[in-house]
């Protein structure tokens, strides 16, 4: 149930990316939710429903986005995996070590990107332009704090079990205390 | 309990077996997916079901947004300011229009020969989706293969060129935007007949190929010449910004501002021709 909902939440962020958020003004830019949900995956998740949530998602987002495919799967596929290993080691899950993460992250997923596209395309691409992409940079890591409370929350309702019931509406199991 | 007993041991030899095989399989399927362009059976899927969301949020931002600005921001002022503008896009496609084909019956009335004029079905899009990324420009419009849509089909606007299907779906499709540094449109200079092709810079276009001889000045417009056999001839680029002053070289340096402003695009139209280059 946790990784449908986090699919669903994963769709709509690529949505509200490809559509709403390119009203905002360019100083403001499109914030990357989908790639704060990446690194929330890999956080939080186990292993592999993570993992494969991240390989969907990543190909969500590049039938969107870009001119070459694979490279957004391969680009979240590797900050999922480099992320679920260094948290293993570092204290990554506690919220205000997090900005720092996401910062350096992002930066190498776009270069990640940027680079790969270079490399594939007949002509050159469009200068990688550090101003918007350190502006870009800030914004979500201003907003990695509020997203990933939001997100805590989506999980713990996720975590939630009702009690099993029969059909009858009365409760299994031994509930007589002794 | 006995059957506790018989409770099956994990195997953790046969777990990695299973594990390493399902690795290695995405590990392929990525790996020779990499650095190809066109939609295979699972992006043509993933695009399939995830474009009616951008549709519906597109739709319900559209709406808001025109709520807004037609009954708090005064709206007769408001309706006659969007009417007007209307009109004088569609006065600047009819002059450039016009002034090509006085141009052409002047060369044909000299030359005494004949002009083929195509008539081609069109058919109108709505955008519903656009290229998050920085250094891409691609949109999604809600018509496909249903439609009638191919790949390498132009895509034009009432300002002018807007670009090219790149792939498609059944219900979506996907267009390069000519301002995308990976497009190229075959262009002329309106009004010195200079041959050139027009590449995007990300943000607007650059004429390239067009040779220091032929006269280029500030203001000049820019069409599509018809000999890459994707856009129609006579079709609006933009307008030359600037002409660089470098006296190396065979070729001008020339900066063209779009005839469309593709921020604020909201319906396009497909023009139903069969591409050459297409596949």
């Amino acid at each position: 149930m946790r990784v449908f909902i986090f699919f669903l939440l994963g769709i709509l962020f690529i949505s509200l990316q490809t559509t709403l958020f390119q009203a905002f003004p360019e100083w403001v830019g499109v914030p990357d939710l989908l790639f704060l949900l990446i690194l929330f995956l890999a956080l939080y998740f186990r292993p592999w429903p993570g993992a494969v949530l991240t390989l969907l998602l990543g190909v969500g987002m590049e039938v969107f986005s870009g001119h070459f495919l694979g490279l957004y799967v391969m680009a979240y596929l590797m900050i999922f995996f480099v992320a679920k290993g260094l948290a293993g080691h570092f204290a990554l899950d506690a919220l205000n070590h997090q900005p720092p993460l996401v910062a350096l992250s992002y930066l190498f997923v776009n270069a990640f990107i940027y680079l790969s596209s270079l490399m594939l395309a007949d002509t050159p691409l469009s200068p990688w332009g550090w101003g918007i992409m350190l502006q870009r940079t800030l914004i979500i890591t201003i907003l990695v704090i509020p997203v990933n409370r939001c997100l805590f929350l989506v999980m713990s309702r996720c975590d939630k079990r009702p009690k099993k019931r029969s059909f009858f509406g009365q409760k299994k199991g031994n509930y007589y205390k002794a | 309990m006995a059957y506790e007993r018989r409770k099956k041991k994990d195997n953790p030899v046969k777990r990695f077996f299973v594990v390493a095989i399902l690795a290695a399989l995405v590990v392929a399927a990525i790996v020779t997916t990499v650095g190809r362009k066109e939609f295979g059976l699972s992006h043509r899927l993933a695009f399939e079901s995830l474009a009616p969301f951008q549709g519906v949020l597109s739709r319900g931002g559209h709406f808001v947004s025109g709520f807004w600005d037609r009954y708090f921001n005064l709206v007769g002022v408001s309706e006659e300011n969007e009417r007007l503008r209307e009109e004088i896009k569609r006065y600047v496609a009819m002059n450039a229009a016009n002034r090509e084909a006085v141009a052409t019956n002047v060369r044909l009335n000299q030359l005494l020969g004949l002009s083929r004029s195509i008539q081609t079905p069109v058919l109108t899009a709505q955008v519903i989706g656009r290229d998050p990324a920085l250094w891409f420009k691609t949109m999604t419009i809600d018509k496909g293969i249903s439609a009638g849509v191919e790949k390498g089909m132009p895509v034009v606007a009432v300002e002018g060129v807007v670009g090219q299907v790149i792939n498609v779906s059944p219900r979506f499709s996907k267009v390069l935007l000519a301002v995308d540094p990976n497009s190229a449109v075959d262009a002329i200079v309106q009004s010195s007949r200079a041959l050139g092709i027009i590449k995007g810079t990300g943000q607007g276009y650059r004429l390239d190929y067009v040779l220091k001889e032929k006269g280029v000045a500030v203001d000049d417009l820019v069409i599509t010449s018809g000999m890459g056999g994707v856009f129609p001839k006579g079709l609006l680029i933009g307008t030359v910004v600037d002409v660089g002053k470098d006296r190396r070289g065979m070729f001008h340096a020339i900066e063209v501002r779009p005839a469309v402003d593709f921020r604020e695009l909201e319906y396009v139209t497909i023009i139903l021709q069969a591409s050459p280059l297409a596949e």
